[in-house]
This record gives C-alpha cells, structure tokens and sequence, in this order.
C-alpha cells in the first residue's frame, strides 16, 4: 500500500514503458505522442493494453472507460490509472 | 493516405476471398468456398452485397463480411445485417484496415437505407470498436458443463434409440436432419413479446441447416413435437479438438421437456465443454442446468475477462431508424434465442 500512495504520472509511466515497452510501445517516442492517431495501438492492441493496465495496476477496465481521451497518450493512460485506483 | 484501397466486394474477388477465408476456416478450398456460397450467396435475406474487400498494391489483403439475418419485433420484420469473416493478413494488421473495412460497410448501408450493422464476434477488437463509436448490448451469462474427456461419437446420432425423459415420460429421438415443420411449429407456439427475435421460420431452420460446415445434433421431444434442441460442432474439429460443443437453439413447452432435452444432450453430445447462453432462460432453467453439471459464466464488467462470453455489438449507419421499433441500445430489447455464435451457427 506504501508503494501504491506513492504512484504518480511518472511512475505509471515508467512501469508501463518496463512492461511494454519492447512490444506494443516500441516506438514511442514521448508520452504526448498520440499512439491512436500514430497507429501505435491498433484494435486488438487495447485488449494487450488492458491486460497488462489490468494486471500492472491492479484495476478493471469496462465499457464505461471506452473514452479516446483515457487512452491517447501516455500521460493520459497514466491519469485514467490514477484515477481508477483512486476510485478503488 | 493508406495506400488501402477499399471496395465492395464483387465475384472477381472470389478466388482472393476463398483464399483469405481458408487462411482462417482451414477448411480447404472447396469447403470455404461451399461455406461462403452458404453463408451470403444462398442467403435468404440479404446477399453479401455489403461486404467489403481491402486491397494494397493490387492484392486482396483484408475483408470484413456483411452477411442478412431476418428479425422480428412484435408482427414486423427486418432483415439486420452483421458482420462476420473479418479477416487480414498477418502482415496488414495493426494498421488501419480493419476499420477502413466497417467503415466502408457502414456507409453502403447508409446508401442503402440499411439503419444498423450487427457483429456478435471480434470480441478482441471490442474495445477500439467502443472507441470509435459502437455499442454493446451484452455481453451476457453462458451454462458450461465441463467434462473431464471428451464424449467421442461412437455411433450415428439418428440410430441412437429412443430415450424416454424422466421427467416428461415423452420420446425423445435424436434425428438425422433438421425437422423444419416440426421445430417451426414449436416456435410458433411460443409466447412473443414485443422484443427483438430471430425470425425462426421454417426458412429460418432450412437456412441454417445448409451450413456446410456445421455438424448439427438434433433432439425432438414427443410425437407432436413438445420441444426441440440443436447442437452444433465445428465440422473442421474433431470430438476431442479444443472447440465447444455449443447448444445453439432449445425450445420446450414445460420446464419438464426442456430438462429432458438438456439432460439428454449433456449426457450424449460430443466433446469436451458444452455451452448454451442463459440470458433468455428463465430462473427455473438455469437452476436446472446447475443441478446438472453445468457452471455458470456470468460477465464481471472487465474486458480481458468478458471477451470469451457472447455479446452483440451494434454501429448506426446514419440511415433513418424505422420508427416504432425497441430500442436496440437496451439489452432487454432482444430476444437472443437461437442464436448463438457469430457465424449463426
């Protein structure tokens, strides 16, 4: 719970590129990149991004959170994170 | 610009279709092709007019399916299209296409007065298609009995002998083919609702008979037919291959006839997990399929865990909606009975 308390942007960040970063974010380039637009996550690449949101971070991920601007960026899908464990 | 080009798909596509598809069925030529004929060219209600093909530099390279189903809601009908055959070669997915593809499909619909486009697979794209502005319905509870072998067909399912229920005392035969006038009837005795229902016709029961590459079980409870239930199993799967048995459509007139048909099926249908959709069971059914063995799949409301349920997925196509109908964005709008699965099966 102490390492929970302490998670910020950066550190959702971090953890995810650690997790993810060889595979479904190989190339991003910083954490404003619009990873939609730029074809970075493609349809079956949300599922791979949730399973590992989900099991990183400890969080569920239903239809109600199927909004773009949760999951554009980095800094976004860092904010969706915090906010979910938030309302946990 | 994506290079792509995208386009109805036309008979000077078939070969590159048959080989896209059969990539995916491994069903070998003739058998894909025999399915597709099936599954848009025969089709009842709507041919594969809507269907779309995606090609780079001269080569088929995706194709997203648009195949007619016929509904009912109350004493009207329509025919709904859904999509199906999504397939893209490995090296084009990831990009795109894919929603190239739906989009093409939406805007023929569009032109064509079609209002909505259905898909009751693709569960893995689910989410970027919620992204982009489709909506579920489901998705919805599944009864699964698992068993610890495989039950392996060791005789034709028509010469089995005639059981009795135990709890009807009516016959219960395992037939050849689908008795259309007979499980027609049935559903005619049915109670409707106002909801949204598969058009269960005796065109309806012909129509998915000819599926090439189903294996269908039936069972017919009683002389003058009390109810009825079709398994299915993949015709390119063996009895011991990973794919589900599913029961695709039971109808019974008492809750005695349909623990009779279900017990029955559990005890003989092939392979290793049998499954059947609960939503549209009453609470007397489901409990009855727990007393036999089966377990209930419920959805939790996360996307890694529901992709394996059933669901329905549905996209306006900015044609005008017929006025008067259900509202298809509620679940309690449909009537999911007799069907079951993504390619009708």
């Amino acid at each position: 719970m102490e390492a929970a308390a302490r998670l910020d942007e950066n550190a959702v960040v971090d953890r995810l590129l650690a997790r993810l970063g060889d595979s479904l974010l190989l190339d991003v380039t910083d954490r404003t990149m619009d990873l939609v637009d730029a074809g970075v996550i493609n349809s079956s690449g949300f599922m791979t991004l949730f399973a590992e949101l989900e099991e990183e971070f400890g969080i569920g991920i239903g239809a109600a959170d199927m909004r773009l601007e949760n999951f554009r960026t980095l800094s976004l899908i860092a904010r969706f994170v915090l906010a979910k464990r938030g309302a946990a | 610009m994506t290079g792509y080009e995208i386009r109805a798909a036309t008979e000077a596509d078939r070969a590159e279709i048959v080989a896209l598809q059969d990539s995916f069925l491994g069903a070998g030529t003739a058998g894909t092709a025999s399915y597709l004929d099936w599954k848009y060219r025969a089709n009842p209600y709507l041919d594969g007019r809507y269907s779309v093909v995606g090609r780079k530099d001269g080569e088929l390279v995706g194709m997203v399916g648009v195949f007619g189903s016929s509904w009912r809601a109350g004493d009207r009908r329509l025919v709904l299209p859904c999509v199906s055959e999504t397939v893209i070669y490995p090296e084009h997915r990831g990009g795109p296409l894919f929603h190239l593809m739906l989009d093409e499909a939406r805007a023929m619909l569009r032109e064509g007065g079609v209002p909505w486009l259905l898909d009751f697979g693709d569960q893995g794209a689910g989410p970027a298609m919620l992204l982009r502005g489709w909506r579920e319905v489901g998705p919805w509870g599944q009864a699964a009995l698992r068993r610890d072998k495989a039950v392996l067909t060791d005789m034709a399912w028509h010469q089995r002998p005639i059981a009795y229920g135990e709890a009807s005392g009516l016959p219960l035969r395992c037939l050849p083919s689908t008795d259309i006038a007979a499980m027609a009837a049935v559903v005619r005795r049915l109670p409707v609702d106002g909801r949204l229902r598969p058009d269960r016709d005796e065109t309806y029961f012909r129509r998915r008979a000819d599926n090439p590459l189903a294996r269908y079980f039936h069972l017919v409870a009683g002389d003058d037919p009390q109810g009825y239930l079709i398994g299915h199993r993949s015709a390119v799967d063996t009895d011991e291959g990973d794919t589900p048995t599913t029961i695709v459509d039971v109808e019974a007139m008492s809750d005695e006839v349909f623990a009779d048909l279900v017990r029955t099926a559990y005890e003989l249908l092939p392979g290793r997990v049998v499954l059947l959709w609960t939503r549209d069971l009453p609470p007397s059914r489901r409990t009855l399929l727990w007393e036999l063995g089966a377990e209930p799949d419920e959805p939790v409301g996360r996307f890694t865990r529901d992709k394996f349920l059933p669901n329905l997925m549905i996209r306006e196509t900015g044609a005008p909606v017929p006025r008067g109908l259900p509202d298809p964005d509620r679940a309690g709008s449909w009537d999911m009975r007799g069907v079951s699965g993504r390619a009708w099966r």
